[in-house]
């Protein structure tokens, strides 16, 4: 059977609609990173790839909560085709449907006749061989963030369903070193990228403040944009800040580790149970905002709004100061 | 608009069947060789006697003509030939080329009477007879006494007896590519050209004709190869150099003027080269000197259209109207339908910025000639100047649509088309073009400063200008300055033309290099003194207004004494008034314009403080009732230009006499080796005595900043606050030292202040996110609730990352002000993208009724 682009667009809103309610009943997922360090080539390069390199994973473990066995670094000549394997496959071995497995991509890529290739020491490993391997790893989600130079080409080879893809460029032929990851970084340190003010920063925050930052670094340097990051949300179309369709699975994954809410009062259980119901239900109804004359959608997301503040209020109460 | 690539019609076709016959029997041209190689002295010795035999080939006779000619024999040229021409009634040849010397001085009436008998008894139909050479001249005499339709009758003759295949060969396909050229039919000229020259590539006279094409058709490059090729034949050449000249004027002057000196060394009483030398003075307003220029001319010839126009010109532009009528009387008399002159006058107007006076004389222009396309391109363009639009881009379209050529109209029009991408707005003195993507990030702070500077200076001046006035901003710098000339490659900033101002947006430079507030304010400050005086005001005194109101506009506007300033005052460069123009029309070097800016502005301050402002308004008064500066200086300040140039200059010593440039360094580089030993008090002594040198001096490693950095070291904010204001005092463009002094102001508690400082940051960078961030807070914290709501709503205009933060912000902005429905939007699309956002919950349940519940 052969689905119209509608009836598929709205399958995979209902799949995820269905996500997004189901998630919070879940048990709490483990988030494990995966940090590869390419070949530098150059001082200036390592000194830039190291210093990314120590900053991510210092932002996973100090700020996210990641637990420092969870983050697996492998740089330079650590980082060979082999040590890339068996890292997976040491990762594979502890992680389940439940957990989110988060790799970064930090060195040089090469892009000829067609084939992305990340910069390692040794024989490289192709984009097909990457997805191979975060797909055997078995994760419930996967995030793959490739920060090199040419990554675009790696984009639709890695994007499929429950993945989000992130790269620093647009196709293959944006050759030139980045700025992306500068801002990535930037957006993982910042508040300022926590867009909807929950504390937590998703990746969809993060890729959109990076990328609003390198349009921005292009235009007040007057400069033709050598990159233009992409991201691909659910095995969906891959774009830019204005997506074609809403990145839900983007929004949902956060960098921060999961933690649970646990109490022994049942009011409060109740209030927290119907706090996340309303969540839900907004996130809902702004998926389908669309679909409704604006006035109608404002109304409705007013009530849902103002019964969700009221909620808050109750909650806090019962917590105490 | 859409403008159709240019495609061959069908008579187009007609010819090129011709011109594949032509192409066949090239090899039975003419295979002239120009001697070349001898002066044209040595070639008229040579041939003058065989051509006084009476015998000499048509060939023979012309080349004497040319050595007479291109040697500035003109008179010799004019008395042998007729007297030859008496000796050998029967020579074809000699009548021609004494008809063509007779027209050279002037006597067309008498041109004409010559070439009838040539004309008459000559076959123009085959043959390399002198014929057609004689029918192309008659044309051309026709065309000076301005009877075109005739002129036009004979070109089109011509070009039929070259379709029909009567001619096809020899010398007078040279003669027929000029009646193609005179009718407009410039594709088919060219590819005749072309064929001419691979059938006769010795022929300079070819490659000069060529040239001309060229240059006409704005083919500047190769043009200037063509007149190449015809000197590589003809060194001497004296046409070809001046075309090299004139071609190479804007881009290379040394070459431009060596080409000149090399074609008046051979012709020195080059007509056309006079007159562009000519032409040359007047753009840089030196009128004596261009009628002394224009008098020599009419010496040889005193009927010279051309020559009559421009002393029209330099009349007109001095205001000697009785004058200026007489001279276009005169070139009328001779030729009524010489619209060129009427270009020419257009032309010049815009050189002094009267462009509504070219639109005038633009259309006197097509008026006398229907078919003159350049002037259609002229009024085009300059209706655009004065803000009519329609009426401009139809004129354009006209010159695109006959001249398809035109670089300008070209440029224009794209530039028209690109105007889709442009939101207009209007307000109460403007009409106003932001691009879409800049519009709601500009617009608020565009139209308060325009309305702001209209109230401020209407009221100054007590003048009301002709308005609506329109405003124009560009990203794309090129577009800024295809839009003031036609041509990219402008270096300024922006431009007034009266009526319309166009300028870069911010983003049409780097940050921190250009403050787009100022340069607003410098703009309209032109408006006023350009209308004021209906366009009559020297550029030296239009400018200096300008930068002297930028000063009183806001701190730190408007050019200060920088280093490179100083020295040149200390040098005594500094132009005398007499000369301040001319440091704008006709510098001596690049630094030359800026420098004069700064002094004009200064003489400015200097009338104001020593004789009150309103002799400034007096001299605008002159100006306008066709003053000199001499005369105006003179009736308002009671000052020659000596007395002038001398009370001046003492004012600019007492304020510059006593820096030290030397000792000021001293001071800097010692103060900033004690930072970096961090001896913070030493550096401190040194660098406050450097601020107490030179004040003005903000350029890098100036002592401001370093102190501001130890004041803050040592945790003495209040000093910090001092010295960075006192360098923004002086400097227009640091951005970071504004938000420096305005997070040291926060912390002061001086939120007043730190708005203050912020709104002039807005001037220099206002795309950038952190100047919005910081004054909506210190707005919001001073409940200056509505100045609040606007810098929020550029946050999101300019896609700020933290929008759900922001939309809170506003809404809270709205809500204070009492626009509970925008309170109400923005909080939604807050707690849209940030359900969970506490503050913003409470602030729905506020704007809801709900906070109490």
């Amino acid at each position: 059977m052969v689905l119209a682009e509608d009836a598929r667009f709205c399958l995979r809103i209902r799949t995820l609609l269905l996500a997004i309610i189901l998630f919070g009943s879940t048990a709490r997922a483990d988030s494990v990173a995966l940090i590869l360090g390419g070949i530098p080539g150059s001082p200036e390069h390592e000194e830039k790839f190291d210093r990314w390199t120590t900053t991510t994973r210092g932002l996973l473990v100090d700020t996210f909560g990641f637990a420092p066995a969870d983050v697996t670094v492998l740089t330079n000549r650590e980082a060979r085709a082999d040590d890339i394997r068996a890292a997976f496959d040491a990762i594979g071995q502890r992680v389940g449907p439940a957990d989110t497995l988060f790799v970064f991509f930090i060195g040089h890529g090469s892009y000829d006749s067609g084939e992305y290739k990340f910069l390692i020491s040794g024989p490289d490993m192709t984009g097909a061989d990457y997805s191979e391997l975060v797909a055997a790893v078995g994760a419930g989600r996967s995030v793959i963030i490739n920060a090199t130079n040419s990554s675009g080409a790696i984009l639709d080879t890695l994007a499929g369903p429950n993945r989000v893809v992130v790269t620093a460029t647009r196709s293959g032929s944006e050759r030139n070193d980045t700025y992306f990851y500068d801002y990535f970084l930037e957006a993982l340190g910042t508040e300022t990228s926590d867009e909807d003010k929950n504390e937590r920063i998703s990746v969809w925050e993060a890729f959109r403040y990076a990328t609003l930052a390198v349009e921005r670094f292009f235009t007040e340097q007057m400069r033709l944009a050598s990159e233009h990051p992409q991201l691909s949300d659910n095995g969906g179309e891959k774009g830019g800040v204005e997506p074609e369709e809403t990145p839900v699975l983007a929004r949902m994954i956060d960098f921060n580790v999961d933690t649970v809410i646990q109490t022994d009062d049942p009011v409060l259980a109740g209030l927290l149970e119907k706090r996340r119901q309303l969540e839900a239900q907004i996130g809902a109804l702004r998926l389908v905002e669309d679909t409704m004359p604006a006035e109608e959608y404002d109304r409705r997301l007013e009530e849902l709004l103002i019964e969700l503040a009221l909620t808050g209020r109750q909650i806090r109460g019962r917590e105490g100061p | 608009m859409k403008r159709a690539k240019l495609e061959p019609g069908a008579a187009r076709m007609t010819f090129l069947a011709v011109l594949a016959i032509v192409w066949s029997g090239c090899g039975a041209l003419g295979q002239t060789e120009s001697p070349g190689r001898e002066t044209y002295a040595e070639e008229a010795a040579r041939l003058a006697p065989l051509v006084e035999s009476g015998d000499a080939a048509a060939d023979i006779v012309e080349d004497l003509y040319f050595a007479w000619i291109r040697s500035g024999q003109y008179a010799l040229a004019r008395s042998r030939f007729e007297e030859l021409a008496a000796e050998h009634p029967n020579s074809g040849a000699i009548g021609l080329a004494a008809a063509r010397a007779i027209r050279g001085v002037g006597d067309y009436e008498r041109a004409l009477l010559g070439l009838e008998p040539i004309i008459s008894y000559a076959d123009v139909g085959v043959g390399v007879g002198v014929g057609v050479a004689a029918l192309h001249e008659k044309a051309a005499v026709l065309r000076d006494v301005g009877r075109r339709e005739e002129s036009d009758e004979i070109y089109s003759d011509l070009l039929n007896r070259f379709l029909d295949g009567f001619i096809r060969g020899g010398p007078d396909l040279l003669y027929v590519v000029r009646a193609m050229w005179a009718l407009d039919q410039f594709h088919d000229a060219n590819d005749l050209f072309r064929v001419i020259a691979q059938g006769d590539p010795n022929n300079a006279e070819v490659f000069l004709a060529w040239g001309d094409l060229l240059a006409e058709k704005y083919n500047d490059e190769e043009a200037v190869a063509s007149y190449q090729d015809a000197l590589a034949l003809d060194p001497n050449m004296p046409e070809a150099h001046l075309g090299i000249a004139r071609l190479l004027a804007a881009t290379n002057p040394e070459q431009s003027k060596a080409a000149l000196e090399t074609a008046l060394a051979v012709n020195p009483n080059f007509i056309e080269a006079h007159l562009f030398r000519a032409e040359r003075r007047i753009g840089t307003e030196e009128y004596d000197v261009a009628d002394g220029i224009i008098e020599s001319v009419l010496a040889v010839n005193p009927r010279s259209a051309h020559a009559l126009a421009l002393l029209a010109t330099t009349h007109y532009l001095r205001d000697d109207e009785s004058e200026f009528e007489r001279y276009v009387a005169e070139v009328l008399g001779t030729n009524p339908s010489y619209s060129e002159m009427y270009f020419i006058l257009a032309e010049r107007c815009v050189n002094v910025r009267q462009y509504a006076k070219a639109v005038e004389f633009a259309r006197e222009a097509i008026l006398l000639d229907p078919r003159h396309w350049k002037a259609y391109n002229l009024l085009g363009i300059n209706l655009l100047r004065i803000g009519e639009e329609e009426e401009g881009l139809a004129s354009l379209e006209t010159s695109y649509d006959n001249d398809p050529f035109n670089i300008w109209t070209v440029n224009t029009l794209t530039l028209i088309d690109s105007l889709e991408d442009f939101d207009r707005i209007e307000t109460e003195h403007f009409r106003i073009k932001l691009h879409k993507e800049e519009r709601e990030a500009l617009e608020p702070y565009v139209t308060d400063l325009l309305e702001e500077v209209y109230d401020t200076l209407t009221t100054k001046y007590e003048f009301i200008p002709d308005g609506p006035i329109t405003f124009e901003m560009y990203p794309d710098h090129e577009d800024f300055a295809v839009r003031t000339l036609g041509l990219p490659g402008l270096g300024g900033l922006g431009v007034s033309f009266g009526k319309v101002i166009v300028m870069d947006s911010p983003s049409a430079r780097p940050p921190e290099s250009f403050n787009w507030g100022s340069t607003l304010w410098h703009e309209f400050a032109h408006v006023i003194t350009l209308q004021i005086t209906d366009h009559r005001i020297p550029r030296w005194f239009s400018e200096g207004i300008s930068v002297y109101e930028e000063r009183r506009a806001r701190p730190g506007w408007g050019d200060d004494l920088g280093m490179d300033f100083l020295l040149a005052i200390q040098a005594d460069q500094f132009l005398p008034i007499a000369e301040l123009n001319n440091g704008f029309v006709r510098p001596d070097n690049p630094g030359q314009i800026s420098l004069s800016y700064y002094q004009a502005s200064l003489v400015c301050e200097y009338i104001d403080e020593q004789h009150g402002f309103d002799a400034i308004r007096q001299m605008l008064a002159l100006f306008k009732d066709g003053r000199n500066t001499e005369q105006a200086l003179r009736e308002v300040l009671r000052l020659g230009f000596a007395e002038f140039d001398d009370a001046f200059s003492g004012w600019v010593e007492s304020r510059t006499g006593g820096i030290d440039v030397e000792a000021f360094r001293t001071l800097l580089q010692d103060g900033h080796q004690a930072f970096g030993d961090g001896d913070l008090d030493r550096t401190v002594e040194l660098l406050t005595e450097a601020v107490e040198a030179y004040p003005e001096y903000t350029s890098e490693f100036n002592p401001y900043e370093t102190l501001a950095d130890v004041y803050v070291q040592q945790g003495d904010t209040s000093s910090a606050i001092a010295v960075l204001d006192e360098f923004i005092s002086y400097s227009e463009y640091a951005y970071g030292t504004y938000l420096q002094l305005a997070g040291l102001l926060v912390e002061a508690g001086e939120l007043g202040g730190a708005i203050d400082v912020l709104n002039l940051a807005l001037y220099v960078h206002p795309l950038d996110l952190d100047g919005h961030r910081e004054l909506g807070s210190a707005l919001l914290t001073e409940e200056r609730y509505e100045a609040a709501v606007r810098e929020y709503q550029t946050l999101i205009a300019l896609k700020t990352p933290d929008l759900a933060d922001t939309y809170f912000k506003l809404a809270t902005a709205q809500f204070s002000t009492g626009d509970r429905t925008g309170a109400r939007r923005s909080i939604l699309r807050s707690l849209e993208i940030a359900p969970s956002f506490e503050a913003a919950q409470e602030l729905l349940l506020r704007i809801a009724g709900r906070g109490n519940l």
